[in-house]
């Protein structure tokens, strides 16, 4: 290899003067070129080639860079520097009030962000899915009470008649089963059996397998990755089979694994299995209205004309049926999580007023720190009427000291924010075990926390740079300087600014008090409110197949433990949705099948008022040890009102889903929903379904309950898992989980408002007492008690106290009226809250205006005084 | 000017330019310590070491005559400069004072 004909790669050579400055370069380009030859001789020319690119990376460092050394001579890079310098000498000089400034606002906007971040998560439900916003569910409403679920057969309908529908697939939850493959065996309770357009509608990311193939066969499964992973572990479960409980141990071939369903969706589920397993003719008629119907619908659908389509449908499979009872809607399913809260609604849905409460609370606090920051960075800036002066004289242009002002002011808002970003990032899990959601609270990887700091950063810049900055340009240096560059300010305007801004706040802070106060009121009471029954003493279990059909045995083997007062067997408990039917009189005529009354009803035995401890108002319990074949029925009294409009219901006989009985009682209501709604109309029927077990036990001896119930199951059922239980308490505890959440964090966050107000009120006292310093010296001088001057000094909080009570308190009563409107039974607003946080605010103002002004009153006159 | 500290391969690089008296550029340092103590180093890591050294006050450097390798490009020759040496010497005697004070190892 001739050695004069090699050279070292252009390319390389280009890279190099690409990046490095001029100072450098002919050096370096004449090091590596006698290194590359050196090395030809070494290696070879391929590999010396190789190894010059290696070379020219590696000299990458900054002080060689172009750049680098453009920027460290160019003017408005130093002044940058000294910007900065300046900044952060001025920041240190006065250490209280930056910490102020600086900590108010990272506090406000990281609650801010934390309730946006909420709102988002919540108000975001289903829009993962392609097109959600043409995804609907179709909903009806028989006499004026709206459904989530609907006939089988309209599914099948939506898909062949309509021509608006797009892809329509029926959503059918599968019993609570268990689940088996060879040793692994565990009880599943949420499946769903879904159209094989199921895919087509909603968009899950197949991990294994093809999607628009997996639900083609019926003998098929599709499951979630997590589910693939219990049954399945490190092997491919694709073509395995599984064996299902409910379909008394046939086996399912796994077609498709999915990727979990995303916590933002309304319809979860582990596992889907083809709805056509139950055959064409099932699936086609419309009965069973157990069944979800969605459809994605074209663009240009028109959703009156489609409803109205939907109704003739209806009417067509119910002919003799008035049409005036039933009403058919479409919900956009991202409207389902916040928005609605039908009969048979697939998941405990959310509630959007809690969403805007916090989210209402968040900007709240964001306001009162803001105005904090306002404040202190005005006044702040104002104080610095001297160096202005001095500036001004030495030569500083109106320009460059509008810079300056707004260059500081940028830097520590910027700190501010990043602060308050770190501590989300920080506090992430914190706030995420806290709400049990996977909240995106990094910034740096969510750009719906980002754009909001940027916009903050430039509204606070407006208002807080912009100001001081304009006003000390515009003054003459030399008038500034005369009085001693406090005086040279006509302050009264900016006051006006100031005790509009601070009036703004004790008003926001009064309002976020009161309605914690009432928040915090109306909560417990709910969760200490008489139910009506004892949810404290009793256990549920859901019964399977297994189970139902020895029930007889099992409830004898059940009231053997120790510590087992009562079981009964039921078609539902309280707590629970509890399915709603219409309650047929007999000896009465009626217009047609859709006009009976509407009741929701529990089957049971007659152990049942004993296991909740109900009150029998008027006639009797279920007579024991009743006949096969003969009902009875007890109502409670809304029940009676609902159905009987005031006339005797004892003797009369009904018809409840097929049942003919007699109504043999009234008992007291009791709250079998929760106490967002009041009792509604209940029929409880003598025809067990052995659906849930309540069990009412001895709180004494809870534990031994408990364990003689998994010694059952194990005696019992000793191949299947173990039999699993709920406490009622809890079921209630998780229906009012939303509430208990909102409790604390509108109390955590009302304690950051008063801190705030605190922390605000103080940095402005601190200011004004220092201006002051002369006067108060000069009265103490000539005889002024301390009482009289902190008298004197605390005038104008109090004042604008005042004004802000008047504001604030109507205020928080219309706010707490709104939000109360949410629950059938509701805390009276009390006078004494209102009155108790305006003079508990009113304490906590004077007491962090006092202690300075105390401070500035009690010091010696001649310290302030001796400088004149 | 930053601290005058030397680090170790810094020490290295001072010591090869002043062996190499007058005739000590990048190049060339890398060469020498290659050969003396067979440690494999880049000669961007020299270029750096050198320049923290010019900052330093250790070395001064001028720009040389130019050779064929280098095709006709001229090169930075650095010399060291007295406080450079002091440098050198200190470090040296503080090693020296190190090892006086250490007791005869019983291995």
């Amino acid at each position: 290899m001739n050695i004069e004909n090699s050279h070292p790669p252009k390319l390389a050579d280009r890279i190099l003067k690409w990046y490095c400055s001029h100072d450098y370069f002919e050096e370096v380009q004449g090091d590596l070129h006698e290194w590359f030859y050196q090395r030809v001789e070494e290696v070879g020319v391929k590999k010396a080639r190789r190894y010059y690119y290696l070379d020219v990376v590696r000299y990458f460092r900054s002080f060689r860079l172009k750049n680098t050394y453009k920027l460290s001579n160019n003017s408005k890079f130093l002044y940058m520097k000294t910007l900065f310098k300046l900044t952060f000498r001025n920041l240190r000089r006065d250490g209280l009030s930056a910490f102020l400034r600086i900590g108010n606002l990272s506090l406000g906007i990281v609650v801010f962000l934390l309730t946006l971040v909420y709102a988002r998560y919540e108000l975001n439900y289903d829009t993962f899915h392609d097109n959600h916003e043409r995804i609907y569910r179709m909903g009806h409403t028989l006499r004026g009470n709206p459904w989530a679920a609907g006939p089988t057969g309209l599914g099948a309908f939506l898909q062949s008649d309509m021509p608006e529908v797009d892809v329509a697939t029926r959503v059918m939850p599968v019993q609570e089963s268990w689940l088996k493959r060879g040793d692994v065996i565990f009880n599943e309770k949420n499946g769903q059996f879904v159209d094989e357009s199921f895919f087509e509608v909603f968009k899950h990311q197949a991990i294994d397998g093809v999607l628009s193939e997996a639900l083609k066969d019926i003998r098929s499964v599709v499951f979630t990755e997590s589910m693939a992973l219990k049954y399945f572990g490190d092997e491919n479960p694709i073509g395995q089979t599984v064996e299902f409980g409910d379909e008394r141990g046939k086996t399912r071939i796994v077609t498709a694994v999915i990727e979990d369903v995303p916590e933002q969706s309304h319809l979860q589920f582990d596992f889907l299995l083809p709805i056509m397993t139950f055959g064409e003719r099932f699936t086609t008629r419309w009965r069973n209205w157990g069944t979800y119907n969605y459809a994605k619908l074209h663009a240009d659908a028109d959703l009156e004309a489609l409803t109205k389509k939907v109704k003739q449908g209806y009417m067509d499979a119910y002919p003799n049926n008035d049409p005036s009872m039933l009403d058919t809607f479409v919900t956009p399913i991202t409207d389902i999580h916040l928005k609605t809260n039908h009969e048979k609604e697939l998941a405990d849905n959310g509630n959007i007023s809690y969403v805007y409460v916090l989210l209402s609370v968040g900007v709240f606090v964001l306001l009162i720190s803001c105005i904090n920051f306002v404040n202190l960075s005005v006044i702040k800036g104002l104080d610095r009427g001297k160096e202005v002066g001095l500036r001004k004289t030495i030569g500083a242009s109106g320009r460059q000291v509008v810079v300056q002002f707004l260059g500081e002011n940028l830097i520590v808002i910027c700190l501010a924010a990043l602060l308050s970003l770190i501590a989300l990032a920080v506090l992430a899990p914190v706030f995420r075990n806290f709400s049990e959601l996977n909240l995106p609270l990094n910034g740096l990887y969510n750009t719906d926390i980002l754009w909001p700091v940027v916009i903050l950063i430039i509204v606070l810049e407006l208002i807080c740079g912009a100001y001081p900055a304009v006003v000390l340009s515009r003054f003459k240096p030399a008038n500034i300087l005369k009085v001693g560059g406090k005086g040279a300010l006509s302050n009264r305007r900016l006051g006006f600014l100031r005790k509009g801004l601070i009036v703004l706040q004790f008003g926001i802070s009064l309002v976020l008090i009161v309605s914690s106060f009432l928040i915090y009121d109306q909560v417990s009471y709910i969760q200490n409110r008489d139910m009506g029954f004892e949810k404290d003493q009793v256990l549920v279990i859901t019964l399977e197949d297994e189970l139902r059909s020895g029930f007889a045995s099992f409830r004898d083997k059940l009231n053997g433990i120790s510590g087992v007062r009562s079981v009964s067997a039921s078609s539902d408990v309280p707590g629970y949705r509890i399915s709603i039917e219409p309650l047929e009189e007999l000896d009465i005529t009626r217009a047609d099948d859709f006009s009976a009354p509407e009741i929701r009803g529990i089957m049971t035995d007659d152990e049942f008022a004993t296991a909740y401890g109900l009150d029998i108002l008027e006639g009797r319990d279920f007579r024991k040890g009743l006949p096969r074949g003969v009902t009875e029925y007890l109502l409670n009294e809304a029940g009676v009102k609902h159905v009987f409009e005031g006339r005797d219901p004892l003797g009369k006989r009904v018809v409840y889903r097929g049942d003919t009985g007699r109504i043999v009682g009234i008992v007291k209501d009791f709250n079998y929903k929760t106490i967002h709604s009041e009792v509604e109309p209940l029929v409880i029927g003598s025809r067990p379904r052995w659906n849930m077990a309540s069990i009412r036990f001895d709180p004494q001896r809870t534990k031994e309950v408990l364990d003689g119930i998994a010694d059952l199951s194990e005696e019992l059922f000793p191949s299947l898992p173990a039999i699993e239980t709920e406490f009622l308490s809890a079921r209630f505890a998780q229906l009012y989980k939303a509430e208990t959440k909102l409790k604390s964090l509108v109390w955590l966050f009302c304690l950051v408002s008063i801190l705030l107000t605190m922390s605000g009120i103080f940095g402005v006292a601190t200011y004004i007492a220092r201006q002051k310093m002369r006067e108060i010296a000069i009265r103490k001088v000539l005889g002024g008690s301390i009482a009289s001057l902190f008298q004197l000094m605390s005038k104008s909080f109090v004042l604008l106290l005042i004004v802000s009570v008047l504001i604030a308190l109507p205020s928080a009563y219309y706010l707490s009226g709104w939000w109360l409107q949410n629950f059938a039974y509701q805390v009276p607003i009390g006078l004494a809250g209102f009155v108790f946080s305006a003079l508990g605010v009113f304490m906590l103002v004077l007491l962090s205006s006092g202690l300075v002004t105390l401070k500035a009153v009690r010091a010696n006159p001649t310290e302030a005084l001796k400088s004149d | 000017m930053k601290g005058t500290h030397l680090g170790e391969l810094e020490e290295l690089v001072l010591l090869t330019t002043a062996v190499l008296d007058g005739n000590a550029y990048t190049v060339t340092i890398a060469n020498e310590i290659k050969l003396q103590s067979n440690r494999a180093i880049t000669l961007s890591t020299v270029h750096t070491s050198l320049h923290r050294l010019e900052q330093k006050g250790f070395v001064k450097s001028e720009v040389g005559g130019t050779t064929k390798a280098r095709g006709g490009r001229r090169k930075r020759l650095y010399v060291i400069t007295k406080t450079g040496y002091e440098a050198l010497q200190e470090a040296k005697e503080l090693r020296s004072k190190m090892w006086d004070l250490m007791p005869k190892p019983g291995f």
